[in-house]
């Protein structure tokens, strides 16, 4: 029983990954975005997530490791995908990335990012407070 | 994934945006030079910015998402323009031609005006993107306290 201790708060572990690389993408865009013939990417993961999430209610029982494991998506396994915006072209240079947009996406993942740190604070939280009995 | 490779991104872009800086600060500064070492007027330097590839053969086998990120921006050369030069009628210039003619720097300040706004703005956008990694990094310090 005590390895189901984490077991909710590994959901926000996965999307603070997922914040933390569509931060570094969202960098290189910024930092990007005078280079001729340079095409923008951005990170896709919610629909993933959520699909996965979905899933969730039907589990495979397996006796022995050696059993195929089918049903419940590991949260692990979830990809995050950096996708390349190849089709658009802002400028005549041939680069596509849009700085009003990269800024926006900037601050929303920062907000983003601090509501995950704060949720599993507060999730640490009860766990400390249910061990220690609230003293 | 570590933060210090997000603080390089943008310490590159901010060095290349400096380098751009410095280029156009001397196109402006010798938008008048008609005498040069090598003979004939300043001609106008461009810089060409290029994304950083992982040179490293170390980086191919790090995480495969860690090298479709990127690493940045660099200033890959420095060309010159070779667009012609203008020509003014000033007959009583040491440097004037048979027929009165001196060949100024192919320099206009007003593209070299907006070059200069144009990194300015890139300077300032990468500062603010720098301060939102260390400020998610302390964040990060923040969980569990």
């Amino acid at each position: 029983m005590l390895e189901d201790i984490f077991k909710d708060t590994k959901y926000l572990e996965k999307g603070l990954d997922a914040s933390w690389t569509r931060h570094q993408v969202i960098l290189n865009n910024i930092a990007n975005a005078d280079t001729p013939g340079f095409k923008s990417s951005h990170v896709e993961f919610e629909d993933e997530f959520k699909a996965a999430l979905a899933q969730s209610d039907f589990e495979a029982k397996r006796s022995r490791p050696g059993h195929m494991d089918f049903g419940t998506p590991d949260v692990n396994d979830v990809p995050i995908n950096i996708v390349q915006d190849g089709d658009t072209t802002m400028r005549m240079d041939g680069n596509n990335v849009d700085i009003d947009h990269e800024m926006s996406e900037l601050a929303k993942n920062n907000i983003y990012y601090d509501t995950l740190v704060q949720k599993l604070t507060s999730e640490y939280n009860r766990l400390r407070m249910a061990i220690t009995e609230g003293k | 994934m570590s933060f210090m490779k997000s603080m390089d991104i943008s310490a590159s872009a901010l060095t290349a945006q400096r380098m751009r800086m410095d280029i156009i600060s001397q196109n402006i500064a010798n938008a008048n030079t008609t005498r040069t070492a090598a003979g004939g007027p300043y001609r106008r330097r461009v810089a060409v910015l290029s994304q950083t590839d992982s040179p490293v053969f170390s980086q191919y086998l790090n995480d495969a998402r860690d090298a479709v990120v990127g690493n940045g921006v660099k200033v890959s050369q420095i060309v010159e323009d070779n667009s012609p030069f203008t020509m003014d009628y000033d007959p009583s210039n040491p440097d004037a031609d048979a027929n009165g003619y001196v060949a100024m720097p192919n320099v206009d300040i007003v593209t070299e005006m907006l070059d200069m706004m144009s990194a300015t703005r890139s300077y300032e956008a990468n500062v603010t993107a720098l301060n939102a990694t260390k400020n998610m990094a302390v964040k990060a310090l923040e969980i569990g306290r």
